[in-house]
């Protein structure tokens, strides 16, 4: 292709990635080492009531913002440095946490709490959603041609239902007095409360984000299977090969670069686990990494944002799905430069 | 100001607390009155930024005794951590 073809096609893609993810991502990883706070100053008001009766007035001491002449709040920004970094981390807490032993108290701390339910979470789901993705796929593809149509149809419509509103249906299906509560109670004639304590909602974070993302991987598998050499496949059927010897040795290696490619955009996706905290309303028992940058970028009821501990969050998020992808692209690379 | 006279309270006195003259307190009438002749005055709730402050970091962190996952002290200490980390941010504390 030429050099003006390329581009042209190229050039608008290139554009945007650097004005909506790398311009950002710069301004994120500034502002997580600058802080910007208004300049408050500590003054007497005295305030009187109206003259009900009669008129009170009472004097306290008030720290407030400065004002400039136009009326707006005086703010300062100065490098910190990796304060917001520390500030998020708590090093010192986490520190004598871990050299105690004490893992309660190292939870007990967000940053750690979050990472912790977020490693879980990710590392439960990739297998399960390869498994089943994976089974669904070699289902279809054994199935006849006659309800092949209708059963990728069925497998995929999890996928296609908004994150949230799955999240949330979820959560009324399985909330106080949802159906299936219900349901289970009356099986097993005894109270139960899926969302009264952290490991059931999280298995049911589990269930949910495994249910969801599954046929994604069906329909790159399904498309790997399309190019799966028969013959290679009756060869070891005559030698006899067993249908788990078929699987193991002909089809996962033949789908390997399909499944080194779900994993990582699953990787990808799954350390930034949002959806099911929100929608199951689990702050109170289980957050997640993404879930504490947006909590510190919501105004606290002073009307703050902790813009600096939000970027600090963030980039902690960004080098934590580097350092999980770093085996995946590895053996992509070793891959990439094997076939040259 | 047209209606709001002796007239129009007499005719209505225990619909409401009435700062017009004439009115003539009833017994529904005794808290407001005692509050606004109280003294020293009651302390009214402050709405300062170190309590917006100090009801984030209370908010966020107490649940973890609700649901019995720290003991009280710890939630506490949870607490004085997140308000002291939020308020030098919002440069109230040195």
């Amino acid at each position: 292709m030429k050099a003006r073809t390329f581009w042209t096609f190229v050039g608008p893609s290139v554009f945007l990635m650097l004005l909506f993810i790398a311009a950002p991502l710069v301004s994120v990883f500034t502002q997580s080492f600058f802080l910007s706070q208004p300049i408050v100053e500590t003054v007497e008001v005295e305030t009187c009531t109206p003259g009900f009766l009669t008129q009170t007035c009472t004097t306290e001491t008030r720290t407030q913002p400065l004002l400039d002449e136009n009326g707006r709040i005086i703010r300062e920004t100065s490098f910190v440095g990796l304060q917001s970094y520390r500030n998020v981390l708590e090093p010192e807490r986490a520190w004598e946490a871990i050299s105690n032993f004490d893992l309660r108290g190292l939870l007990a701390i967000d940053f750690w709490k979050a990472l912790r339910f977020t490693l879980t979470f990710t590392l439960i789901t990739l297998p399960l959603v390869l498994g089943v993705g994976l089974a669904i796929a070699l289902a279809v593809n054994n199935a006849s041609k006659a309800i092949r149509g209708p059963v990728i149809f069925v497998s995929l419509l999890p996928f296609i239902i908004t994150p949230v509103v799955g999240a949330l249906s979820i959560r009324w299906l399985f909330g106080g007095d949802g159906i299936l509560t219900r349901a289970l109670e009356w099986y097993l004639q005894q109270d139960i409360a899926m969302f009264a304590q952290a490991w059931t909602i999280e298995l049911l974070m589990l269930f949910y984000r495994v249910w969801h993302v599954a046929p994604f991987a069906f329909v790159i598998f399904y498309a790997g299977l399309q190019t799966l050499n028969q013959d290679t496949i009756e060869a070891a059927i005559i030698d006899g090969a067993s249908r788990w010897q078929r699987l193991w040795a002909i089809i996962v290696p033949h789908l390997m670069p399909l499944i080194v490619f779900v994993s990582l955009i699953h990787l990808m996706d799954c350390y930034r686990v949002f959806e099911e905290i929100v929608g199951f309303q689990s702050q109170a028992y289980v957050i997640s990494l993404q879930w504490l940058t947006y909590d510190f970028m919501e105004p606290d009821d002073a009307g703050n944002r902790a813009i600096s501990r939000a970027s600090a969050s963030a980039m902690l998020t960004m080098i934590g799905i580097v350092i999980l992808l770093i085996p995946l692209l590895r053996r992509t690379w070793r891959d990439h430069r094997g076939t040259r | 100001m047209e209606g709001l006279d002796t007239e129009m309270v007499t005719a209505n006195n225990d619909d409401a607390i009435w700062l017009v003259n004439g009115y003539q307190p009833n017994r529904l009438a005794g808290g407001a009155i005692a509050t606004a002749t109280a003294t020293p005055a009651p302390s009214s709730y402050p709405s300062s930024s170190e309590m917006g402050l100090m009801h984030t970091a209370i908010g966020n962190q107490l649940s973890a005794f609700f649901t019995g996952d720290l003991s009280a002290e710890d939630a506490l200490a949870a607490v004085e951590d997140e308000y002291i980390t939020a308020a030098r941010e919002a440069g109230i504390l040195e």
